[in-house]
C-alpha cells in the first residue's frame, strides 16, 4: 500500500491542527474558558493521534494519547484547565510539532527528544485519572489481528472447533449479516459442517421478516486461536449467545453445550454427531452420567456458570465487566436526574442581562415616583422586589460546592506523603459549602501551595512526631464554612507550628523588620507572606517549585479576600482564608471625585485622612504618613474631571500586596455592598477601572482597580525622581 | 460488482488512507468530510457500508447515523463507527442508534479491512 | 422486487425478480402469502432472476417452507442462479428446497 500521498496530507493537516491548537491554548491563557475552545484543542489532538496511527507513527500516537486523555477530562469537566496545566500544554503542543516534523524529515526521534516527551507526560500525571486500568473484558474491538499469530502456533493443527451461535433479534436491522461472518470465518479455516437452526421461526402472525430468528451450529477446521475465532463475532457478540468449544475438548463440554442451549436435546445431539464432533455412543454415555449426577446432587448448571466453568471466559473478567457496567449506569442516572449542564458563559450572559434589568428598574422607579400615580408606584415597587429576587437567584446559579476542589487534594496528599516518607491523613469538613465557580478555579493554586507547604514544612517526619509523643500519622484538615456573607476556608495541620521568634529574627536579618520594631502576633505571622522570607532550613522538592507564599497572598487578594494565620509551636498551624461568596458582589467604599461616583473595594483600604492634615513631600505627589512616604494620585486628574467647589480633598490610603498608595478624592460617603457589572468591551481598555455598579439612587458608579492605580502612583513618582536626578546632573555640568 | 463504502471523517488524511486501503481491497469508496456532507452523498447511490468518525464539525457521526436510519434506502446499511478509547457515553449513544461495530482510533488500515470483511 | 405467479397443472410457480434482501422482505412477505389458498397443491419458487440475497432473504425462504408445509403445500425451488445457490449452500439449507419426488 503506497501511502506517501496521504502522508503528505497528514503533515499539512497536522500543521493546521497544531496552529489552531496553539491559538486556542493562547486564548485560554488570556482567560477564555469556553467549552468550544477546549473542544477545539481536544479535536486537534484527537485527529492528529487518529491519523498518525494509520501511518504507524507510534511516537506521535503514544504521546498525543496522554495529552488527549487530559483534554478529554477537561471536556468532561472533571478537571479545570488551570494556568499550571496550560503551561504544560503549550510545550506538549510544541513537542507534538517536533515529533511530526521528525516524521516529515524521516528522522528517528532521538533519546533527548523522547526523554523530553517522557518528562512532559510525567508532569501531566496529576491531571490524569488514578490508575486507568482497562478491564480486560472491555478491550476495544479492533485491537486484534496483529497479536494472535503467536498464539495460534500453540494450537494444534487442523483441528475441529465447534461454534454454537444464536443471534440477537435486531442484528439484521442494524445492518449486520451473519453471512458476512461466515464468509469471514472461511478466511480462518474450512467450515466442514454447518447447521442452520430454524427452530425459532415463529408462526405466521408473529413472524417479522426483518427480525432474525436463526442460529448456527458450525464445525470449523482451523488452526486459528480461540481469540481469532471469537473476533469474527466481535460486532454481534454483545447481543448474541456464542459458545466456542476448542478442538479435543472433553466430552463434557459438548454435553454442557447441549444443556445450555434452548433447543431440543435430541436434535442438538444429532447435529453434533452428524458434524463428527462426538460419536453417538459418547453422547449417550455422557447424557446418562449427567442425568444420574444431577439426580444425586440436585444441581443443574446455569448458563453463566457453564460459561465460566468451561473457562471460555474467566470468572473475574465477567465480574469485572458486570461491575463496571453497573457503576457506569448508576453514575449516569444519578447525575442526569439532578443536574443539567449549562455553559458558564450563558450564565454570565444571564447575570449581565439581569444587571441591565436592575438598572432599568431604577429608572422606572424614578419616573413613576415623579408621576406620583400611587397605583403605578405600587406596581413598580412590587416589580422591583421580584427583580431583586431574580438577581439573587441568578447569582446562586454560579455557586458550586467546594467539595470537588477539596477532594482533589486527597490524591495530592496521598502521593506527596508517600514521596516524602511521611504519613499524612487529609480530613475534609464542609464540602457542601458553596461559592462562586470563578472563585473556585482561582482558589486551586493558592490552596495547593498551602497544602504542599503544610506537608513539607508543617507535618514533621515520623521519627520526630514519635519523639514528641504525637501519633506517627499527621493530619491536614480542609474546612469550609459561611460566615457573614463570606466563605472561610481553613487549612489546618497538626505539625510543628510556626516559631514566631525565628520569623522575627529572620525578618530582621533580611532587613524586612527593624530591630525593636513592635508587631502584633498576627503581623509577625503575616511576615511569612513577605517575598524572600522562608523559615525552612532545608529547601525540598516541594517548596522549590518557584512560587512563594507571597504569591499565595496576592492570589487571595485578587479574589478580594484575606488570609490569617494562627499557629502554636509543636501543636500545628491554621490558615484561614476569608473570601467573598462571589466576585459579583463586593463590599465597597463610596467616594466621589468631581461629580462622578467611585467605589473603592473595602478590603484594600487602610485608612482615610484629610489630605491637608498630612505633610507633603516637597515637589512630589507624595505625603508623609507617620514617617512613611506614600505616593498619591488625584482621581480628578487621571480621569480629567471638573473640579468641585469648596472641596476639602481626602486621601484614601490603599494597599495591594506590599504596595501602598493614596487615592485623592473630593468626598467620602461610606460603606456599601454593591453588585459588580463587568465593563463593556469598549471600556475594557480603560485603565484604573475594574467594573461598574449601581448605587441605590440609580446612578452608575465606577469601581476602581486599586492594583492598577497603585502602579500608576508609584511609577509616576519613580519617573519624576529619575527626571529630577537627570536634570540635577545636567546642572552640575 | 464492487461494494460501495462511504467514508465520513473530517480528517483528509484519514479519508485518504482509509480510501487507499479499501480501494486496494477492491471496494468502491465515496468520501464525505462530515455528517452533513455524508447525508448529501446518500441520495440515490447504493451504499453497502458506512465508516464514520464520531467527533466532527457541522454534524457529528451519531446525528448522521440517526438521520441515515430515517431514510428508507439506507436504514439497514451497516455502520462502523470510529471512536476513541473511553468515549463510553458516545458509544452507548451510538449503539442505541444502531451502530454496533466500533473501531478504536488509532487503528491500522489492516484492522479496518478486517472489520469491514466481517460486515460485508 | 416483483413476484409473479404462474399456474400449471398441480404446481404454482412464483417468479422472483429483484433483490431478496432486508430492504424488501417486509414487502415480499405481504405479496408472497397473499391469497395463498389460490395456489396449487405444490409451490415452486423460481429464483433465477434474484439479484442479491442476504440472511433476511434466506430466512424468508425458510419461513415460507415452514408455512407452506403447515398448509400442506410442499415448497421447492424450481430454478435458481449462482448467487442464490451459493448462499443456500453456505448455510447448508439448499437440500431443504430440493424437489420432492
Amino acid at each position: 500500500m503506497n501511502l506517501d500521498g496521504a502522508l503528505q496530507t497528514f503533515f499539512a493537516e497536522a500543521e493546521d491542527f497544531l496552529n489552531s491548537m496553539e491559538a486556542a491554548l493562547l486564548r485560554m491563557d488570556e482567560g477564555d474558558t469556553d467549552m468550544e475552545t477546549i473542544n477545539e484543542i481536544f479535536r486537534a489532538a484527537h485527529t492528529i493521534k487518529g491519523s498518525a496511527g494509520l501511518f504507524g507513527l507510534n511516537d506521535i500516537v503514544s504521546f498525543t494519547h496522554i495529552v488527549e486523555n487530559v483534554l478529554d477530562r477537561a471536556r468532561d469537566e472533571k478537571i479545570v484547565i488551570s494556568s499550571d496545566l496550560l503551561s504544560i500544554f503549550l510545550p506538549c503542543r510544541d513537542h507534538i510539532a517536533v515529533l511530526v516534523e521528525n516524521a516529515r524529515q524521516e528522522q528517528e526521534n532521538d533519546a533527548a527528544c523522547l526523554a523530553q516527551g517522557k518528562a512532559l507526560l510525567d508532569s501531566l500525571q496529576p491531571w490524569l485519572e488514578a490508575a486507568p486500568q482497562q478491564v480486560a473484558a472491555n478491550v476495544p474491538a479492533a485491537s486484534v489481528a496483529t497479536t494472535h499469530a503467536s498464539n495460534s502456533d500453540v494450537e494444534t493443527n487442523h483441528e475441529a472447533w465447534h461454534i454454537s451461535v444464536r443471534f440477537g433479534p435486531d442484528l439484521l436491522r442494524n445492518g449486520m449479516d451473519p453471512l458476512s461472518i461466515l464468509r469471514y470465518l472461511r478466511t480462518l479455516g474450512e467450515i466442514s459442517h454447518i447447521t442452520t437452526i430454524t427452530e425459532h421461526l415463529p408462526a405466521f402472525d408473529d413472524y417479522d421478516p426483518e427480525q432474525l430468528y436463526l442460529g448456527f451450529e458450525i464445525t470449523l477446521i482451523s488452526n486459528a486461536s480461540q481469540q481469532q475465532i471469537e473476533d469474527a463475532f466481535m460486532f454481534v457478540r454483545e447481543e448474541s449467545e456464542l459458545k466456542i468449544i476448542p478442538p479435543r475438548s472433553n466430552i463434557e463440554a459438548y454435553v454442557n453445550l447441549i444443556k445450555s442451549l434452548p433447543e431440543n436435546t435430541q436434535r442438538l445431539g444429532e447435529i453434533l454427531v452428524k458434524s463428527h464432533a462426538i460419536t453417538f455412543q459418547e453422547l449417550e454415555a455422557a447424557l446418562a452420567t449427567q442425568k444420574s449426577q444431577a439426580k444425586s446432587s440436585g444441581a443443574v448448571g446455569m448458563l453463566g456458570n457453564i460459561l465460566i466453568e468451561e473457562q471460555s471466559v474467566p470468572a473475574e473478567i465477567v465480574n469485572a465487566a458486570l461491575d463496571k457496567q453497573k457503576k457506569v449506569s448508576e453514575k449516569k442516572t444519578s447525575g442526569e436526574n439532578r443536574f443539567i449542564r449549562v455553559d458558564a458563559e450563558r450564565l454570565d450572559i444571564l447575570i449581565n442581562l439581569i444587571g441591565e434589568l436592575v438598572i432599568n428598574r431604577q429608572r422606572v422607579d424614578l419616573l413613576s415616583s415623579k408621576m406620583g400615580n400611587p397605583t403605578l408606584i405600587e406596581a413598580v415597587t412590587s416589580m422591583g422586589n421580584f427583580t431583586e429576587a431574580i438577581r439573587d437567584a441568578a447569582l446562586t446559579l454560579r455557586m458550586v460546592p467546594i467539595g470537588d476542589t477539596f477532594q482533589k487534594f486527597k490524591r495530592v496528599v496521598r502521593d506527596t506523603a508517600k514521596s516524602i516518607g511521611k504519613e499524612i491523613e487529609l480530613e475534609i469538613e464542609g464540602a457542601e459549602t458553596e461559592l462562586d465557580r470563578s472563585m473556585v478555579e482561582k482558589l486551586n493554586d493558592p490552596l495547593m501551595h498551602i497544602v504542599r507547604n503544610a506537608m513539607d514544612h508543617g507535618i514533621e517526619a515520623i521519627a520526630v512526631r514519635q519523639e514528641r509523643g504525637k501519633s506517627s500519622s499527621g493530619t491536614i484538615k480542609l474546612t469550609a464554612r459561611h460566615d457573614a456573607g463570606n466563605i472561610v476556608i481553613g487549612i489546618h495541620d497538626d505539625g510543628g507550628g510556626l516559631d514566631i521568634e525565628r520569623i522575627r529574627k529572620k525578618a530582621i536579618a533580611n532587613g524586612i523588620l527593624e530591630e525593636g520594631e513592635h508587631l502584633t502576633r498576627q503581623e509577625l505571622f503575616q511576615l511569612i507572606f513577605h517575598p524572600g522570607l522562608s523559615t525552612a532550613e532545608q529547601v525540598t522538592n516541594l517548596s522549590g517549585r518557584g512560587v512563594g507564599m507571597d504569591v499565595v497572598k496576592r492570589n487571595i487578594e485578587e479574589l478580594q479576600g484575606g488570609i490569617e494565620i494562627e499557629s502554636e509551636v509543636g501543636v500545628g498551624t491554621s490558615f484561614s482564608i476569608r473570601l467573598p461568596l462571589t466576585l459579583a458582589i463586593i463590599d465597597g467604599f463610596h467616594v466621589t471625585a468631581g461629580h462622578i461616583d467611585f467605589i473603592v473595594p473595602q478590603n484594600t483600604i487602610l485608612e482615610c485622612v484629610d489630605l491637608n492634615s498630612l505633610m507633603h513631600v516637597q515637589g512630589q505627589n507624595c505625603v508623609n504618613l507617620r514617617g512613611e512616604q506614600v505616593p498619591y494620585i488625584r482621581l480628578r486628574e487621571i480621569f480629567s474631571l471638573e473640579p468641585k467647589d469648596h472641596s476639602r480633598e481626602k486621601i484614601v490610603v490603599v494597599q495591594f500586596g506590599e504596595k501602598r498608595a493614596g487615592i485623592v478624592v473630593d468626598e467620602l460617603h461610606g460603606e456599601i455592598q454593591t453588585v459588580v457589572k463587568p465593563m463593556g468591551p469598549i471600556f475594557q481598555a480603560l485603565k484604573g477601572i475594574g467594573g461598574s455598579s449601581l448605587l441605590g439612587t440609580g446612578a452608575v458608579s465606577l469601581i476602581l482597580d486599586v492594583q492598577q492605580l497603585i502602579g500608576f502612583a508609584i511609577n509616576r513618582e519613580h519617573l519624576r525622581n529619575n527626571a529630577f536626578s537627570v536634570s540635577a546632573q545636567e546642572q552640575e555640568q | 460488482m464492487s461494494k460501495v463504502i462511504l467514508v465520513v471523517d473530517d480528517s483528509a488524511s484519514v479519508r485518504q488512507v482509509v480510501g487507499i486501503a479499501l480501494r486496494g481491497a477492491g471496494y468502491t469508496v465515496v468520501e464525505a468530510s462530515d455528517g452533513k456532507d455524508a447525508l448529501t452523498k446518500l441520495d440515490g447511490q447504493k451504499i453497502n457500508l458506512v465508516i464514520s468518525d464520531v467527533n466532527m464539525p457541522n454534524m457529528d457521526g451519531i446525528t448522521f447515523l440517526k438521520e441515515m436510519k430515517t431514510k428508507a434506502n439506507y436504514k439497514f446499511t451497516p455502520v462502523i463507527m470510529l471512536t476513541t478509547e473511553g468515549a463510553e457515553d458516545k458509544k452507548r449513544e451510538g449503539q442505541a442508534a444502531g451502530a454496533k461495530a466500533w473501531i478504536v482510533k488509532p487503528f491500522r488500515p489492516e484492522q479496518m479491512l478486517q472489520a469491514v470483511s466481517m460486515l460485508i | 422486487m416483483n413476484i409473479s405467479r404462474k399456474k400449471s397443472k398441480d404446481t404454482s410457480t412464483l417468479i422472483f425478480e429483484g433483490d431478496l434482501t432486508i430492504y424488501y422482505v417486509a414487502q415480499i412477505k405481504d405479496e408472497l402469502f397473499a391469497d395463498y389458498e389460490k395456489l396449487a397443491d405444490r409451490v415452486a419458487f423460481d429464483l433465477s432472476s434474484v439479484g442479491e440475497i442476504d440472511t433476511a432473504g434466506v430466512q424468508l425462504l425458510l419461513f415460507a417452507k415452514k408455512f407452506f408445509s403447515s398448509v400442506r403445500r410442499p415448497l421447492f425451488i424450481s430454478k435458481s442462479n449462482e448467487s442464490v445457490e451459493s448462499v443456500l449452500t453456505a448455510l447448508d439449507v439448499n437440500t431443504q428446497f430440493a424437489i420432492e419426488s
